[in-house]
């Protein structure tokens, strides 16, 4: 069986944005910087599948600008066996990628596609299941566990509460949460080893209909800031005059 | 308005949905998945719903994310909006819907401007982007925090049993792993206590929980006390954990990551108790104390107690 691993680069989330009333850079803030760290979980889950000897192939693909080809050697060298890189310059909504991925999963006949639970940058979180819809594939988002049993994937979703355990019949679509594993670094020796690797680069066509379009982008509610407190005495009080305490 | 789901049950986070909806318009309810009958009649007493379409499953129909969207895009002709929580339930289904539609959602809604335009967060909450819908039937789900519920009243919207099409091929539900938890939810929470990787050199969240216990409250956690096996991971707080409201939040040991204040936002008032003078909680506490939290917390639960004695 073959995987198929989509992975967006986003900003480094380790990086605060600040943003004025009308900034619209903000749209590109997210491209280019670092792989999203949900699909580095999801490469990292597809790689173990391999090296449990369950899954035959491991491709990954990006749909975005040409920058986006060292993420994807980044993945190669992570473990990877095949790069696709779907190239536009376009800012796409989620739907146009949700698309080009399913398109992709059918002609490369895989069996399984691993994405993140959402992008850090825009906090959508519905390429995973838009692709599921469109394919009439069967889904699971959030998941912390994932196995492949018996020709089934056996997986626990991350849901209010709880986990919720589900069995998915194949081909399937799965979005992975923080807890499912931690992600390998790539080795020096792998990352000389993923410049011979196969990275395919294809032109995505342009395509209009917007589902909905960003006015305008502006910083958040600020909250006030408030005050230092010299002691617990003195906290308690406060959170007694503010009405605050049960 | 898709009915909330909390482990298969109804949710009360259906009311503050259909707050959000009736800013919009006339608001029908969809009360699907496990325990649908239960989710009618409780949204049926709602204010501002003015129908409930029950869906009633069957072996035929089970009650898959895959059924349902493919239940709703049967019935989207009929609708201009269509809502959710953005809980674990609607965030899955939503999207899915919007595959069959070919038609993006607009996820995390906190704010309805006019029939077509809403804001949302991104960034994990370090900008706002304005969005303006283009297509309809418009997907949308809604943060909870960001609306009050609406009222419960005595007239009861009418049920009506909606007509289901063949099942289609789904994952298959095995059950849900519950927390035992015997404290509040975070999502309803009026206090809330959260613990971070501050805790970690205690090797527990004891202190956290007794704090949380003395006020009656919620336990949440940062990431980092998830990773370091203090806490599971239901009780994150953040972007890529659950976004909260309640009237007082109290973070000890945490640092405040831009990740972690991305949940915390739309406290009403925020304490922080950390040793580090320039922990970023600090900065955007309304309160904030340095000290060491285990020796602050529980004479915090102390003072607390003498004063509700005083009054
Ligand atoms: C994609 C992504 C998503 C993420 N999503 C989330 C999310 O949803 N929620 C979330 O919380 N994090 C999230 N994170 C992680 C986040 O970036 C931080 O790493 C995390 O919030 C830090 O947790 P912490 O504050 O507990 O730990 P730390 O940053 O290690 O802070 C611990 C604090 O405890 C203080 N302390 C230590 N001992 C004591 C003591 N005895 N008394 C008082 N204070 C003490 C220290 O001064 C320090 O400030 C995410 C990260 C990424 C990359
Ligand atoms: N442009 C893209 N190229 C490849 N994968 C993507 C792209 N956008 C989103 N994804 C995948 O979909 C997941 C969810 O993204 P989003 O729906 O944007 O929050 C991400 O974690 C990626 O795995």
């Amino acid at each position: 069986m073959k995987v198929l691993v989509a992975l967006k680069e986003v900003g480094d989330p380790a990086v605060a944005v600040h943003v004025a009333a009308g900034d619209e850079s903000v749209q590109r803030e997210g491209v280019g910087g670092v792989i999203n760290p949900f699909d580095e979980i999801a490469l990292e889950a597809a790689i173990g599948l391999k090296e449990q000897g369950l899954v035959a192939e491991v491709v990954a693909v990006s749909v975005g600008p040409l920058v986006w080809e060292g993420s994807l050697r980044t993945a190669l060298a992570m473990g990877a066996d095949r790069a696709i890189l779907l190239r536009t310059d376009s800012v796409l909504e989620p739907l146009q990628v949700a698309k080009a991925l399913a398109a992709c999963a059918i002609r490369e006949a895989v069996g399984l596609i691993l994405l993140g639970r959402q992008g850090v940058d825009h906090d959508w979180g519905v390429t995973g299941p838009m692709t599921a819809g469109i394919l009439g594939w069967p889904q699971a988002t959030c998941v912390s566990r994932f196995g492949l049993v018996r020709g089934y994937g056996e997986v626990v979703r991350e849901v209010d509460g709880g986990g919720q355990l589900l069995r998915l019949p194949l081909p399937a679509v799965v979005s992975c949460d923080l807890g499912l594993n931690t992600p390998r670094y790539a080795s020096l020796p792998n990352i000389m080893k993923a410049r011979s690797k196969p990275l395919e680069i294809r032109v995505l066509p342009q395509s209009a209909d917007p589902s909905w379009e960003i006015l305008y982008y502006g910083p958040p509610v600020q909250r006030s800031s408030g005050r230092r407190v010299a002691s617990v005495e003195e906290l308690a009080e406060q959170l007694d005059q503010a009405g605050v305490l049960p | 308005m898709l009915a909330s789901d909390r482990l298969g049950g109804p949710s009360a986070l259906t009311a503050r949905a259909v707050a959000a909806g009736t800013l919009l318009g006339r608001v029908d309810l969809l009360a699907a998945g496990s325990r649908s009958g239960e989710k009618a009649e409780a949204g049926r007493r709602i204010q501002g719903v003015d129908a409930v379409l029950l869906v009633n499953h069957s072996d035929a129909f089970p009650p898959s994310t895959e059924n349902l969207a493919w239940l709703i895009q049967g019935m989207a002709g009929d609708y201009r909006w269509i809502l959710a929580v953005h809980d674990a339930f609607g965030a899955d289904l939503i999207p899915r819907v919007g595959g069959l539609l070919e038609i993006s959602p607009v996820t995390q809604v906190n704010a309805i401007l006019a029939p077509d335009v809403c804001t949302r967060p991104v960034y994990a909450g370090q900008a706002v982007a304005r969005v303006i819908l283009k297509k309809f039937p418009a997907l949308l789900t809604v943060r909870p925090t960001a609306f009050a519920p609406a009222a419960t009243i005595h007239a009861l919207a009418p049920v009506l049993e909606v007509s289901l099409p063949a099942a289609v091929v789904s994952g298959r539900h095995q059950g849900y792993r519950s927390s035992p938890n015997q404290r509040p939810d975070l999502s309803e929470a009026a206090v809330i206590v959260a613990g971070g990787q501050g805790l970690e050199s205690a090797h527990s969240f004891a202190a956290v929980e007794a704090l949380a216990d003395q006020l009656g409250g919620a336990v949440g956690a940062t990431r980092g006390a998830v990773d370091a096996g203090l806490a599971s991971s239901d009780l994150q707080i953040g972007q890529t954990g659950q976004i909260v409201a309640p009237d007082l939040y109290i973070g000890l040991g945490i640092s405040g990551a831009i990740q972690h204040l991305a949940g915390i936002k739309d406290a009403g008032i925020i304490v922080a108790i950390n040793h580090d003078p320039n922990a970023p909680l600090h900065a955007v506490a309304d309160y904030s104390l340095v000290a060491d939290l285990f020796d602050a917390a529980p004479r915090l639960g102390e003072a607390i107690l003498a004063r509700k004695k005083g009054r």
